[in-house]
């Protein structure tokens, strides 16, 4: 529904309101604008004053990560303990992996679950489509010391492991309410021309539901990676000694000290996530209108 | 006759059956990693404290008394209310945090509801991504423009404005300005959801029958898009009120919140149950403001016959 613009808005008023919106932009786009434009700021005794442009935090940050062989001279020149640091790349790892394989197995089981909530006609439906938000609803900080308080009860060490489980937990939800939407807003004749046909439900599902549905499942692992790859709190209670995630390294990192390679690492986060949510979005939206 | 009976109520338990075994994975994993968690951690609030961390199995109420401020002549107690004002405070500052959001956000959320379809969706789109951009590094960013040596530092005296740089980390102003920053997708896309479905002409009529725009906004539109408000309200409420992040980064050490306070009594001080019962009454905290959403998103649907003059 395309609502008519309202008539009665004053000239003045309307001019308010595009200027607050393009100052409401502007406040939700600057902070990550100008930490990008600081993040080749060469100046590293004081890195909110311009004094020229550089590569170089990228370039160390590569290093570090073992993608760029260490330059010995510039090493010897400045102070090579500062410089290299062993923990960044274990902790790309460690998020990456968990990133994986919790999204796979959350877009697995949220959609399923989705799908059977659909279906399922049984009274305490509202209640458990209401429980299965909870765990994105809470305070992520609840979730994470239950976690943490639960693991130590039944004896599970804090690793991997631990990281994996705690993430696939809130992102099933999560997945979940993504493709729920889709369900709702999807063409019901077709499955039911399908069953006319005389396709057996089984058919029906694979040829008919899943193929209208896959933007969204798509979509919602897409959106599950980038929500993994950027939980902190839920990672910093469950993840053990060995297994840090990349938010957790930048958070003890941060709070040590900042520095321009903290600038160069967080710029590539935030590019990075930016691009896997844009393509997502697009995805969703992609399949939305091919109904 | 028989025979195609007994089929279709095979056929419909074999359904139920499919239906069910779609639901249960998911079961299981809320069951165990949620129910079964949270649980715990209501059962340990109310055990004694271990030695070395974790909990005896041993019935005690004192880490709610100890919130609450009461005396305990056992351990030579006193009133004491800290507990309680850190509540306070932090409940303070997540309302605030709401507040400016809504403020900042039901403009904004209008004009986007009133654009053409494309521009719409662009829009939407500009609002959605930084709620995706690591929170972590968007609190970060607020670091560096208002450390004594950040932006706005250097703008102020490079202008001449100041002499000496302000102190605007640290307070709890940059707590709620991060927060405001971090949240405000949370507040503009239910606000968005509301507006977009909002009749205008009803606006319309009211203007019509000799209402005011701030009457009619105060007496129509405010009423008509009340679900979006108390979704957003609520949807930046709650993570504000457990941030420990912001507080953490921005806040300095002297600013305890609920958040920090959490981490503290589990990682510095080792008490479990203290921390136990703090999270079940954040939690308890956070319940109720969902109840709220969800009646105000009960009441809502209102005819048009019935908006009040």
């Amino acid at each position: 529904m395309s609502a008519p613009r309202s008539p009665r808005w004053s000239r003045a008023g309307r001019r308010w309101l595009g200027a607050h919106v393009w100052l409401f932009f502007l406040f939700l786009y600057l902070p990550i604008g100008m930490l990008a434009v600081y993040s080749f700021n060469a100046n590293d005794v004081s890195m909110m004053t311009w004094s020229g442009f550089t590569f170089d935090w990228y370039r160390r940050v590569f290093e570090n990560l073992g993608l760029l062989a260490h330059r010995g001279a510039d090493i010897a020149k400045s102070n090579a303990q500062l410089y290299s640091d062993p923990n960044l790349a274990p902790a790309v790892i460690n998020s990456l992996i968990v990133g994986f394989s919790a999204s796979t197995i959350a877009t697995v089981i949220g959609t399923l679950t989705a799908i059977g909530l659909d279906r399922a006609r049984f009274r305490a439906k509202s209640a458990y489509r209401s429980l299965v938000m909870l765990p994105i609803v809470i305070p992520d900080i609840v979730l994470g010391i239950a976690l943490l308080v639960f693991m130590a009860a039944i004896g599970i060490p804090l690793g991997r492991l631990s990281v994996i489980a705690a993430h696939t937990l809130f992102l099933s939800s999560y997945v979940a309410v993504v493709v729920a939407a889709r369900l709702s807003g999807m063409d019901r004749t077709l499955e039911a021309a399908s069953a006319d046909l005389g396709a057996r439900p089984l058919t029906t599902f694979r040829r008919v539901t899943l193929p209208l549905l896959m933007p969204a499942i798509v979509g919602s692992y897409l959106l599950a990676l980038v929500v993994s790859f950027d939980d902190l709190v839920i990672a910093f209670f469950t993840s053990g000694v060995g297994s840090t995630t990349l938010p957790v390294y930048l958070f003890s990192a941060i709070k040590r000290n900042v520095s321009p390679e903290i600038n160069a690492v967080s710029v590539l986060i935030v590019a990075t996530s930016m691009l896997v949510v844009v393509i997502a979005l697009l995805l969703r939206r992609s399949g939305a209108s091919s109904r | 006759m028989s025979l195609g009976t007994a089929t279709a109520s095979g056929n419909e338990r074999r359904q139920r059956l499919a239906t069910l075994s779609f639901i249960a994975p998911g079961f299981l994993l809320i069951v165990l990693l949620f129910l079964i968690p949270l649980a715990l951690v209501i059962a340990y609030s109310v055990m004694t404290r271990g030695t070395y961390g974790g909990v005896v199995w041993r019935f005690d109420l004192d880490a709610y008394a100890r919130i609450l401020g009461l005396p305990n002549e056992d351990e030579l107690r006193d009133w004491d209310f800290v507990y309680l004002i850190i509540f306070a405070k932090t409940a303070l500052i997540a309302a605030a945090t709401a507040l400016i959001a809504l403020v900042v956000g039901y403009p904004a959320a209008w004009y986007i509801a009133r654009q053409p379809e494309k521009r719409r969706f662009v829009l939407l789109l500009l609002v959605t991504i930084p709620f995706f951009v690591n929170a972590l590094v968007r609190i970060y960013a607020w670091m560096l423009i208002l450390r004594a040596d950040g932006l706005v530092n250097n703008l102020l005296m490079g202008l001449g404005i100041t002499q000496a740089p302000l102190q605007l980390l640290y307070t709890k102003g940059a707590v709620i300005l991060a927060m405001v920053y971090q949240y405000l997708p949370f507040m503009v896309l239910p606000l968005y959801a509301s507006i977009e479905k909002l009749d205008t002409r009803l606006v319309e009529a009211s203007l019509d029958l000799g209402a005011g725009r701030w009457k009619t906004f105060r007496r129509v539109v405010v009423p008509l898009t009340r679900p979006g408000i108390a979704a957003g309200l609520g949807l930046v409420f709650i993570p504000a009120f457990g941030n420990f992040i912001a507080p953490t980064l921005i806040g300095g050490s002297k600013e305890l919140q609920v958040g920090t306070l959490l981490v503290q009594a589990f990682l510095s001080a080792r008490d479990w149950p203290f921390g136990a019962a703090v999270a079940t009454v954040l939690s308890a905290i956070v319940l109720l403001a969902l109840v709220y959403m969800v009646r105000s998103e009960r009441r809502a649907p209102m005819p048009a016959g019935e908006v009040r003059p």
